[in-house]
């Protein structure tokens, strides 16, 4: 009974101590619940998909940052939230200190049935499945607006990658590259060459909608691509208006670019690879892989192999896909 | 050693969908994601912890027009696949009820 030759693993690391040792002084002292001491007292909704997402316990400062950092994407007219965040305030000395030079932040997650524990730099956060659906907390002794407003949208990315499992959607880890009407996604691990094809594509004139994390919605006519403002180093000016997905291809760097079109179950493989939070969470990765059942069957699947500096249009246009 | 008295069960950290014509599974401490063909995403529906492999191919033996010495040869070596993978794991036999 052969096997078919296997995708690569998946490219995130995994944790090499204890949870929580790296970050916090006291892992023991985890929240287990969603209650803590507010930072303040504003309110600030985020009209992302699976949302809107309300953030309470703000500073006007704390509020004001982030507003910046997801700016064309914040509600304005007193809409009600779907999922509620508190974000609380924690004592710096909750948290172990070190030269962040030449360390790559991760967020460490523990999974239960009906909660998920995030650990990172100077942030703890808890995500909860009640009856009313999921809410979250986020605990975090960040003073600064940069740093307070990477802390929250390290969680939120986290959110929204469960919020969309639950709403027909999945997040992949992506660029996404709006040519000629259509969007094309592409998928792979950090180092994979998202940013420097978005900057290619960007370069020759297409609209890039994000170079790190992309939502994907089935609908019952097609995929269609939603914009987020999670990016690396690139950024729309506007957050681009949703486009109908032409195909998600898995990126590889080699010497010389082609496409190749992945079957149904291939294609769940890759994609997987590139659903962020999800795919280590035993609890939720059979949801995931139904929705990227449902995605592979609504949009094709290629691996792309992109040589340098090379735009992917004529190895897509080769399979029929790309103008 | 497997053998057509073992009994097997998927480990914990596995989840597989089946995609048709073939079968995604993931092992996710590896992590690890492997393919395999519609007859091996069978065989792993069978993986249930409580049947013997000769319980499992007596199974697909209703299922599948195969010699029976293929169907068990092509279990146990599949099988055994499986287990250096650290996708299934050997259990005790359950013991029925007196």
């Amino acid at each position: 009974m052969p096997r078919a030759p296997s995708p690569p693993a998946f490219a995130a690391g995994t944790a090499s101590m204890p949870f929580g040792e790296l970050y916090l002084a006291n892992p023991a002292l985890l929240p287990a619940r969603l209650a803590g001491e507010p930072w303040g007292g504003e309110r600030l909704v985020v009209d992302l998909p699976g949302g809107p997402f309300a953030f309470s316990g703000l500073t006007p400062w704390q509020s004001e940052a982030l507003a910046h950092r997801w700016s064309g994407f914040i509600c304005t007219n007193g809409e009600p939230a779907a999922v509620e965040t508190l974000v609380a305030r924690v004592a710096p000395e909750e948290f172990c200190r070190f030269d962040l030079r030449g360390f790559e932040l991760t967020l460490e997650a523990v999974h239960s049935e009906t909660a998920v524990q995030l650990v990172g730099y100077e942030t703890m956060a808890r995500l909860e499945w009640r009856s009313g659906g999921v809410r979250g907390a986020i605990w975090t002794s960040a003073e600064d607006p940069g740093g307070f407003a990477g802390a929250v949208e390290n969680y939120f990315r986290a959110l929204v990658a469960y919020r969309l499992a639950e709403c027909d959607a999945v997040l992949l880890h992506a660029a996404a590259v709006v040519h000629d009407g259509a969007a094309y996604v592409f998928c792979g691990p950090s180092g994979a060459g998202k940013t420097t094809l978005a900057r290619l594509c960007a370069a020759s004139g297409d609209v890039v909608s994000s170079d790190d994390l992309v939502a994907v919605a089935l609908r019952a006519d097609g995929a269609l691509a939603l914009p987020l403002p999670f990016c690396g180093d690139l950024r729309a000016p506007q957050p681009p208006a949703p486009q109908p997905v032409a195909a998600l291809c898995r990126l590889r760097q080699a010497p010389a670019t082609a496409a190749q079109r992945l079957g149904p179950a291939a294609g769940v493989a890759a994609l997987s690879a590139c659903a962020p939070y999800l795919n280590r969470d035993p609890y939720r990765l059979d949801a995931l892989l139904a929705r990227l059942a449902s995605c592979v069957a609504l949009a094709p699947v290629l691996e792309l192999e992109l040589g340098r500096s090379t735009l992917p249009w004529d190895a897509l246009a080769a399979r029929g896909l790309a103008a | 050693m497997i053998d057509l008295t073992s009994v097997l069960a998927r480990r914990s950290d596995v989840r597989y969908r089946h995609v048709p014509p073939e079968t995604v599974l993931i092992r996710q401490s590896g992590p690890e994601v492997i393919l395999l063909n519609g007859i091996a995403g069978r065989v792993l529906d069978l993986i249930d912890g409580r049947r013997s492999l000769a319980e499992l191919v007596a199974a697909l033996a209703d299922e599948f027009e195969a010699p029976r010495p293929t169907l068990e040869s092509d279990v146990l070596a599949f099988a055994s696949e499986l287990h250096a993978a650290a996708v299934v794991e050997i259990v005790p036999p359950v013991r029925s009820a007196p």
